[in-house]
């Protein structure tokens, strides 16, 4: 039935215009893609955290549930630059204190996320270290099937920003399906 | 026979209303090009043009689409398609009876072809985690809608138009529609569970996992603007609390102001524009970015259409039809079963829209002899159920299947004409039963 396919199609742009792609552009955000929906082929998931996220995001460990068998390793990494830096410019004291403080941060952070998937029986592994926070989650990056980045990763206005410089990177350089949550 | 200018003013339709049925040309630029050619030759002079469009018509739509995309921006209506799939809790069955239950709802007081326009991707969605075939979900969602939006005033163009040209009210229309829409609404969901049940099974484990899936949506995230959602739901409710007592707010506000006039009462349009103007001040959105999005090609469409109709009003015509049903009817059982039947299958070709703005002054004119006041009721329940008989027959099909093609999921025009007329012959049957009940006529 040509005819009909046609008039449908005539009578659906008179109607809707370019709002349909709005619509679904809105929707991509919080469904899943076709790619997402394939949970079966995803086994382990890098989640690498720092002290710009601040509360627990309940929503991504229940999307994470998604991926069945998949193993969570989350991964709070400290900025070894800066660490060097106020080592340098104050003392090794400050430094240490500097590592101290945000250690003792990250381990809140781990504790509050291991629940948070532990309670959806969702496995996890936790890691901590000093380093960089774009290049070692791309060299660790290899080792996983799926990356889940904070929107506001490695930024230094955790409160105001949208989405941070080095997500977006992150998300654009990943070879693995990566989610920015 | 027809003189010459009669001839002239029934082309001039005729044509029209085949240039909207095949929409080769965009259905507000065939309106209003037919508007033109009947003003051009003096048929509808420049003067009484204005008298012919109904304005009450007008701006109860262009209300209504200021308070809806205000509500669009928030995230509302992907909130409501969220809650609805994790309420479902991964059976296909109750998908299927609730999507219908809130676009019946929803539908009845907003705009349908924004309401499936949204609803529908996340029931393609849905089947999709389910790997059922959508076909019957999205039929279903289609019905719903025009079945819902018959219950109100506001839940459908056709109802717009027969509210504001024979000045019914709200509460009318609740009292009288609402209960035939809640009745139809339910049979309908008995047929398809009926025709397609059997095919909506899924197993035990595939409901956990799309349970599990549902669940991992997140509706908070849907809200784009916190502050702007609880703005838009409290005018949508005021709106519809407005709705309920616009006849006879003057009764109210005289309580509290006693210089107001006890006998004021608002039209419908009124409600709707107050509407928008709240929600415009209290949002603070910008008005020029919503002002864009009013479809004004649908407000086009409608004058362009009043002005045709209006051709065939100043021609006599329409006259002439109103004598000749009233000559073929001898009494007002008889003149509802005409209207019903005759606008519920013509609204299946013809689209309901138009068909309404052309009976509309039949009906009028055939006021000379009779008490038209339950044909309106016949019209309202023909034109709404009679949007389900083909897929051209109502905006939210064309939506609904637009939709659907895009995402790779195709209805044939038979697959609809087969579920579209059981419903239409199965709601327009029970529908006309019940009115004759409620004006004694059984």
């Amino acid at each position: 039935m040509p005819y009909y396919e046609g008039v449908i199609k005539r009578k659906f742009k008179d109607l809707v215009g370019s709002k349909y792609e709005a619509i679904q552009k809105e929707y991509s955000e919080y469904i899943l893609s076709e790619e997402e929906l394939r949970p079966h082929e995803i086994k382990s998931i890098l989640l690498p955290l720092d002290f710009s996220v601040t509360e627990i995001s309940e929503s991504i460990c229940e999307l994470l549930s998604v991926y069945e068998n998949a193993t969570v390793t989350m991964l709070y990494i400290t900025d070894a630059q800066i660490h060097e830096i106020i080592m340098d410019s104050l003392d090794k004291d400050a430094g240490d204190e500097f590592l101290r403080k945000k250690e003792e941060y990250g381990t809140h952070l781990l504790d509050d996320y291991e629940n948070c998937f532990e309670s959806r029986g969702i496995p996890c592994k936790r890691r901590m270290l000093l380093g960089n926070k774009r290049q070692d989650v791309l060299k660790l990056a290899t080792d996983f099937d799926m990356i889940v980045l904070p929107k506001c990763y490695a930024s230094n206005h955790p409160d105001s920003c949208d989405v941070s410089g080095d997500a977006i990177l992150l998300a654009q350089s990943l070879a693995q399906p990566a989610i920015i949550f | 026979m027809l003189t010459t200018i009669q001839l002239i003013a029934l082309v001039v339709f005729i044509a029209t209303y085949i240039l909207i049925i095949d929409e080769r040309i965009h259905r507000a630029v065939a309106a209003m090009a037919g508007a033109a050619v009947v003003v051009f030759l003096g048929i509808v002079p420049w003067d009484s043009m204005l008298e012919h469009i109904d304005f009450g018509t007008i701006f109860l739509l262009m209300g209504m689409m200021i308070i809806i995309n205000v509500a669009r921006q928030s995230g509302l209506f992907e909130y409501i398609a969220i809650r609805t799939a994790k309420l479902a809790k991964g059976s296909p069955i109750m998908v299927l009876i609730l999507f219908s239950i809130v676009t019946a709802i929803v539908s009845a007081f907003l705009d349908n072809v924004t309401t499936v326009l949204l609803l529908t991707p996340m029931l393609l969605y849905i089947t999709k985690l389910m790997d059922l075939n959508p076909v019957p979900f999205l039929l279903a969602e289609i019905i719903s809608s025009n079945v819902g939006g018959a219950g109100t005033l506001i839940g459908d163009p056709p109802n717009i138009m027969i509210a504001s040209s024979a000045g019914l009210s709200f509460n009318e229309f609740i009292t009288i529609m609402g209960p035939i829409a809640a009745v139809d609404m339910v049979l309908v969901l008995i047929i398809f569970l009926a025709v397609y049940g059997r095919s909506m099974k899924v197993t035990k484990e595939e409901k956990g996992i799309i349970t599990k899936t549902i669940n991992s949506l997140d509706e908070q995230g849907a809200i784009t603007d916190r502050k702007l959602f609880k703005k838009a739901v409290t005018v949508i409710l005021l709106v519809v609390v407005l709705f309920f007592i616009h006849s006879s707010i003057g009764v109210y506000l005289n309580v509290i102001f006693p210089f107001v006039d006890p006998t004021l009462a608002l039209e419908p349009a009124e409600v709707a524009l107050i509407g928008a103007a709240i929600i415009l001040i209290w949002s603070r959105v910008q008005p020029d970015e919503i002002f864009e999005k009013i479809e004004w090609t649908a407000l086009f469409f409608f004058a362009g259409l009043f002005v045709i109709v209006g051709a065939l009003v100043n021609t006599g015509i329409i006259e002439m039809v109103s004598q000749y049903m009233i000559s073929m009817v001898s009494n007002q059982f008889e003149a509802m079963f005409v209207i019903a039947w005759f606008s519920a299958f013509a609204s299946a070709v013809v689209d309901n829209i138009p068909l309404t703005a052309a009976l509309i002054p039949l009906i009028h004119d055939m006021s000379a002899t009779m008490d038209v006041y339950p044909l309106w009721w016949a019209l309202s329940l023909g034109a709404c159920m009679g949007g389900n008989g083909t897929a051209i027959a109502a905006s939210a099909n064309v939506v609904v299947l637009g939709v659907a093609a895009r995402e790779g999921v195709n209805i044939s025009f038979m697959q609809f004409l087969k579920i579209g007329m059981l419903t239409l012959v199965v709601t327009v049957s029970v529908g006309l039963a019940m009115l004759y009940a409620m004006f004694g006529m059984l």
